[in-house]
């Protein structure tokens, strides 16, 4: 009790002694707080976006071009064994009712999903047993009954969500059809240095049994969806790194005030070590005082005004609190270790005629 | 009891060593006053210091009531620092912004014999015994330098030390200040028999003590 008697009694006088500092400080590191819990839980979402946006079809497909068509044969992909393949297929333009329309093919259904927008795929249920995946059937929004690729007889599967047509890839090479453009797309992405590895082997694989033209890279993708997800990123930490900077100059300043005061402690017969336990305590003391400060007015401002900031339509738990007070407690003390550094290893009479 | 022996100390400066106390014994007993006079540079403030551990030296032996000093740790240090000495400085070493009484309880804050209540009945007894429990509840920087050197005392005594350390008490005060703090000194001196040792290079300061003691270039001479 005698301890925080102590401490109180400093951030009394703290205050007294320089009132438009400490409210700076007070108005500063509840900002920072603020700022930190939309950090918090958008930081979450933005990553979630960006695991997506990143997970999406274009930045896992590598489209073979070949010079010339050929045939597939698809013992030709069994050096893909090891890796987690979605699809394998090819795309073609055919002449469908006098027009020409790309048809894709599919070694998956989860392909089929893949390739319908997010929000839809709920609403759907691709379920095509084994022997019609090798089976001559078309998968589009269409309610033809029959198409026709290449005078061949196709049975069409009628799927309102899905845009573009779609046939097994196993009824690709089954019906001899040959194809400039193979496509094979990866369950996951693959970091830079897998990407390039995994290209060379397409090339060295495929290339005995193809004549490859060039293999696309899904790092090319121009994707600015992702470009704006990670601009956000670094846009949201940079304002709270200057945020946390800006508070820890003020927080540096209010403990430079103390300095004279903690090597009087040690003349008076404290040991160093509760000096800086009297440095940390005061630290923590004030990082609460601001965090219940901002807690409060988050909440109390959460439906008119900070719910309309989030990326999305976030609910704030008890869980997420405590942890933003956590962090935040420690950042605080953390901004002490300079401070700490400083004390201990300067003599005590030394500093006091510097600290005067 | 304080007792020195063969004790020296170095300051490194730049590249070389500069000796600042060759080789000094001393013995303080229980209940003395003692006057260790010099120039300025002498050696009778790093003398002090060592003698208040606030400092370390470098050979030798140092012995507060029997007990060698060098080699205990940070926190024994604190604790004899807390218990057995009382500091009284030349720039009265007090927290301008807070109260006299909170300046005089300090040292008790670090004890853990007591709890608040009991520090402040102790904090107001030390005033009365200096003279000042009027302006208790006063700020330090609203008082003289003769008011603020006697609450460093008061907060110098608050512990029952055996020993005081006054460094130069009455640099700062005028001559008539300066007595009335002299005779403070002396009045705690003989009657709570508190070792008393004062560094000044003013010779009526140092007329007041029992025992006086020259320093000139880091040795100790007997007058």
């Amino acid at each position: 009790m005698k301890t925080f008697r102590l401490i109180f009694s400093r951030l009394i006088s703290d205050f007294q002694r320089n009132k438009a500092m400490m409210i700076l400080y007070f108005v500063g590191s509840i900002l920072c707080v603020l700022v930190f819990i939309y950090f918090f839980n958008n930081i979450q979402v933005l990553n979630r976006e960006y695991q997506e946006e990143k997970e999406q079809l274009p930045n896992r497909k590598y489209v073979v071009s070949l010079k010339e068509k050929q045939p597939l044969n698809i013992s030709d992909f069994d050096f893909l064994k090891d890796y987690d393949i979605e699809n394998i297929g090819a795309e073609e333009d055919f002449n469908i009712d006098n027009k020409q329309i790309q048809v894709v093919t599919f070694s998956s259904t989860d392909y089929l999903y893949d390739s319908i927008p997010k929000q839809l795929r709920d609403k759907v249920n691709f379920s095509l047993t084994d022997k019609q995946m090798s089976e001559n059937i078309i998968v589009s929004n269409s309610e033809k009954d029959i198409y026709k690729i290449n005078n061949i007889d196709f049975k069409n599967i009628h799927s309102e969500v899905l845009s573009g047509i779609y046939i097994p890839t196993n009824a690709f090479i089954n019906n001899n059809f040959t194809t400039q453009k193979i496509s094979i797309v990866l369950s996951k992405c693959l970091n830079a240095s897998e990407n390039s590895s995994f290209i060379e082997l397409l090339e060295t694989k495929l290339g005995s049994s193809y004549k490859i033209d060039n293999i696309s890279n899904p790092l090319d993708h121009d994707s600015s969806k992702l470009n704006e997800i990670i601009f956000e990123l670094i846009r949201l930490c940079l304002i709270y790194i200057i945020c946390f900077i800006g508070c820890a100059f003020l927080f540096k300043y209010i403990f430079d005030m103390n300095r004279y005061e903690n090597i009087i402690y040690s003349i008076v017969g404290s040991s160093k070590i509760k000096v800086l336990f009297l440095m940390i305590l005061e630290a923590v003391i004030i990082s609460v005082i601001s965090i219940l400060f901002a807690i409060i007015l988050h909440i109390s401002l959460y439906d008119c005004f900070f719910s309309l900031i989030n990326r999305e339509n976030i609910q704030y738990t008890v869980n997420d609190y405590l942890i933003i007070s956590g962090f935040s407690i420690i950042l605080s003390v953390i901004t002490l270790i300079p401070f700490f550094i400083s004390y201990v290893k300067n003599p005590i009479l030394s500093s006091k005629s510097k600290y005067k | 009891m304080i007792e020195i022996s063969q004790l020296n100390k170095y300051y490194k400066v730049g590249n070389s060593k500069m000796h600042a106390l060759k080789d000094i014994n001393l013995t303080v007993n229980d209940g003395e006053s003692l006057a260790i006079r010099g120039k300025s540079g002498a050696g009778k403030s790093t003398l002090m210091h060592i003698i208040g551990l606030l400092d370390n030296y470098d050979s030798g032996s140092l012995k507060i009531d029997g007990q060698e000093v060098k080699g205990l740790s940070d926190r024994k240090l604190a604790k004899i620092r807390n218990e057995k000495i009382g500091f009284v400085l030349q720039d009265f070493s007090l927290l301008d912004h807070k109260s006299v009484i909170m300046n005089t309880m300090l040292p008790l804050f670090f004890n853990n014999k007591y709890n608040f209540a009991k520090m402040n009945e102790l904090a107001l007894e030390a005033l009365k015994c200096v003279g000042i429990e009027e302006q208790a509840d006063k700020k330090v920087n609203q008082l003289s330098g003769g008011q603020r050197q006697r609450v460093a005392i008061a907060r110098a005594i608050i512990s029952n030390p055996q020993i005081i350390l006054a460094d130069e008490p009455t640099g700062a005060l005028d001559s008539e200040t300066s007595k009335e703090i002299m005779n403070l000194l002396m009045d705690l001196n003989k009657k709570n028999k508190i070792t008393l040792i004062v560094i000044t290079h003013d010779d009526a300061v140092a007329d007041y003590c029992q025992k006086k003691v020259n320093i000139k270039d880091g040795c100790l001479f007997d007058i």
